[in-house]
């Protein structure tokens, strides 16, 4: 698939699930959290990704 | 991933053997020439027992007569008895070509096979290790937890991918069947190939995190009852205003009813004034009933009274005069004539003047002198009169009575006739319209302070109630404002997961769909490249089928049927819901042809170059596309291949993928060396020990 594809497959998504430029980030940023955790067995990605979440929510950072 | 290294001990036919695969830009095939039985088919099954746990033995009971890994000869001498355990092993060094730390890796799988009680069903213990290598050779501890090893494994070289990259000659026929474990194994490498076993992996994990929040959610949230602070912020606002209204409503109401108790004393003084008018009217009516009675005693008493006064004269006077007349009369008695003279006639029978006296006058006399005093008749008669006198003085008494009875009578009949008219006027007075209007208002307004007190009981229990809930509220609002952030965070989150499950979604479905379009570019380019039949209109397409399996499906079929079945999908009414792609796909399903083993073959070599194609052409490495390198292990592809399919085959091979491992036999190699020879690297041949069950393997300069 070629990055074109990619990239419009992603932008297609992100519309129609109506992310915001943050929750956009911050989906890809868990992503790659799992993909790197594929290669390194110290990565635990739902406690990762649940850490991610928490620092970029909540007061004054609402997604 | 390349294969670096594989090395055997007394696995099937091979005692200690070790094999080193090298290749070059250019020379990029390892092969690995062997006749038939000599172990070509066992050694790719090796690769696959040592990556994976799914090959079954006994299926190879044909090559090697051994249902397990372990060589037959040995096998042989624990079923008979002749030893107790023996043991067998792969070595497998493989190399990542991913940017990995860790990119050498050694794995050692280990079975040990013990005989048992009967010896000839032995029982097996398998072991597996991994370890990384260094760059000078030294290995780190290695890895002995199973569950971790096949993690790794997993993340190399999935199972899934064994199916599309480790092919012996049945394989690749069974491939593009119809059968459902083809298409099971169809769909898996697609799956790994592409993003969507990926974006699997994401979506489990995406669920972990969310059964995570959703916990901590429910932890903070029962301290509040499920409710937010807005929430709760809102349910007390509304409590109190509740609070308010009812305040209101009670003050209201106890205006109302302080105004109906006053109405209601008002009411019931006039109403006891009625009720006074009532005792006058009885009064009255008792008057009355006295007076009719005291009348009617004025008439008796009058009426005696003219009868006392009659009786007086007519008892004192009339009898006497009447019998002192009639006496004289007859008996001409000489006034003044004494009783003592009388006495003396009676007694002599003569009058004073002698003359004899008949016994009747004598008798008269007798009767006058019982009757008059003694003296003499003239005080006989002072008796008689004064007895009159008494009688009439009695009498005048009785009659002074009646008549001062009369003047009381009257005197009381005047007063209760003046009370009546008293009381007359009182009663005329009172409008009886008013008491009934009074007395029904009475009613009314007795009936609404029931209910008024009613409701004043049921405001102060519902007040009561509510400033309880506020105190509970007050609470659940400090409670909630302490965690109010947290909630909201986890909200967030909330909120962002179920986003992002979406996204996954639509982003696998996408993907899926893009994948399986370049797949079939890439499928035809491959099948065009491969086999001469597409000149004869012969083609090949990827299709996946609809429903809860959406299964792949390798399909080939001839344009021109192909064609007019499309026109006639095209022209039925039945498929004009259809999408022109679905139209197209059902055109395809609907001529799919039977395939020969050549055919087979044919198919299965096109989809592999495919698939690895695809796979090799993920050059960036992220989630949606991983920079994937398969190397790629094939058994005899080229037989039941023949003239151009088998030229263009050969010539293609090398291009499948940077690492191939080819097993041939001789004959085969020969028939198409002049085509692969160039690309061979390193060549291994095989060789059957004579009357061993081994096989030994000889490096032979290709060069």
């Amino acid at each position: 698939m070629s990055l074109a594809d990619k990239s419009e497959i992603l932008s297609r998504t992100f519309h129609e699930v109506g992310f915001s430029a943050k929750e956009c980030k911050l989906f890809l940023e868990a992503l790659s959290i799992i993909k790197k955790a594929q290669k390194d067995d110290s990565i635990n990605p739902p406690a990762e990704i649940m850490k991610i979440l928490l620092d970029n929510t909540g007061e004054n950072n609402e997604i | 991933m390349k294969f670096r290294r594989i090395k055997f001990n007394n696995f099937r036919c091979f005692k200690n053997e070790e094999l080193i695969f090298n290749e070059s830009s250019d020379k990029n095939i390892n092969l690995i020439l062997g006749p038939n039985g000599a172990g070509k088919t066992e050694l790719l099954f090796a690769f696959r027992w040592i990556l994976s746990n799914n090959v079954d033995f006994t299926k190879l009971l044909g090559k090697e007569k051994t249902p397990y890994s372990l060589n037959s000869s040995l096998y042989n001498d624990l079923k008979n008895g002749l030893s107790a355990k023996a043991s067998c092993s792969v070595e497998l060094e493989l190399e990542s070509t991913q940017d990995d730390s860790e990119n050498r890796v050694m794995i050692l799988k280990k079975t040990d096979i013990y005989t048992s009680n009967p010896p000839n069903t032995p029982t097996k213990d398998t072991e597996l290790e991994l370890s990384y290598l260094n760059d000078d050779g030294s290995k780190s501890l290695p890895e002995k937890d199973p569950v971790k090893i096949n993690e790794k494994i997993n993340s190399i070289i999935p199972s899934s991918i064994l199916y599309g990259i480790a092919f012996d000659g049945e394989r690749m026929q069974q491939l593009s069947s119809p059968q459902d474990t083809s298409k099971r194994a169809i769909e898996g490498l697609i799956a790994n190939i592409t993003s969507v076993e990926f974006l699997t992996k994401c979506k489990n994990c995406f669920e972990s995190v969310q059964m995570d929040n959703e916990e901590q959610y429910k932890k903070i949230a029962k301290s509040t009852k499920n409710k937010t602070l807005e929430t709760i912020t809102n349910d007390l606002k509304k409590a109190e205003d509740k609070k308010k209204e009812l305040g209101n409503k009670q003050t209201e109401l106890k205006e109302k009813y302080e105004n109906n108790t006053l109405e209601l004393t008002t009411l019931s003084n006039f109403l006891k004034e009625k009720e006074e008018t009532q005792v006058y009217q009885k009064e009255k009516e008792l008057f009355t009933k006295e007076l009719k009675t005291w009348k009617n005693s004025l008439i008796d008493l009058t009426a005696g009274y003219a009868t006392a006064l009659s009786k007086a004269y007519l008892r004192a006077g009339i009898p006497l005069y009447d019998r002192a007349l009639s006496s004289i009369n007859k008996m001409a008695v000489p006034r003044g004539l004494t009783t003592e003279a009388v006495k003396n006639i009676i007694k002599s029978g003569k009058c004073i003047c002698g003359k004899e006296i008949d016994s009747s006058v004598l008798s008269t006399l007798e009767d006058l002198l019982s009757k008059v005093p003694p003296t003499n008749l003239n005080s006989t008669i002072e008796q008689m009169a004064g007895d009159l006198k008494t009688s009439a003085e009695t009498n005048r008494k009785s009659s002074w009575n009646s008549s001062k009875q009369i003047t009381t009578a009257e005197s009381e009949i005047k007063e209760k006739e003046n009370r009546i008219a008293f009381l007359t006027s009182q009663i005329g007075s009172i409008d009886q319209e008013k008491i009934k209007e009074a007395n029904e208002r009475f009613s009314i307004l007795t009936k609404e302070q029931g209910k008024l007190e009613a409701d004043k009981e049921s405001y102060s229990e519902t007040l009561e109630n509510l400033e309880h809930t506020i105190e509970v509220l007050e609470k659940q609002r400090e409670t909630a404002a302490t965690h109010n952030g947290q909630l909201q965070q986890l909200q967030e989150v909330r909120d962002f997961l179920k986003k992002s499950f979406y996204a996954l979604d639509l982003i696998s479905d996408s993907s899926k769909e893009r994948a399986l379009q370049i797949l079939n570019v890439k499928l035809k380019e491959a099948f065009s490249e491969l086999s001469s039949d597409v000149a004869l209109g012969r083609r090949i397409a990827l299709i996946q089928g609809k429903g809860i399996h959406e299964q792949y499906q390798i399909i080939s079929y001839l344009q021109s049927k192909f064609d007019s079945e499309l026109a006639r999908i095209q022209n039925n009414q039945k498929y004009f819901t259809l999408s022109d792609k679905e139209k197209e796909e059902r055109a395809i399903i609907n001529v799919a042809e039977g395939n020969s083993t050549g055919q087979s073959k044919m198919n299965t070599l096109a989809f592999v170059k495919a698939i690895l194609d695809y796979a090799n052409s993920q050059k960036d490495d992220n989630f949606l596309g991983q920079a994937k390198c398969f190397p790629l292990l094939i058994d005899a592809p080229f037989g039941d291949i023949f003239e151009d399919n088998l030229i263009q085959s050969a010539k293609k091979l090398h291009e499948f993928s940077d690492q191939i491992i080819l097993f041939l036999a001789q004959d085969s190699y020969d028939s198409v060396k002049k085509y692969i020879g160039s690309y061979v690297n390193t060549t291994y041949e095989l060789h059957k020990k004579p009357n061993e069950p081994y096989s030994i393997i000889i490096k032979k300069d290709d060069k």
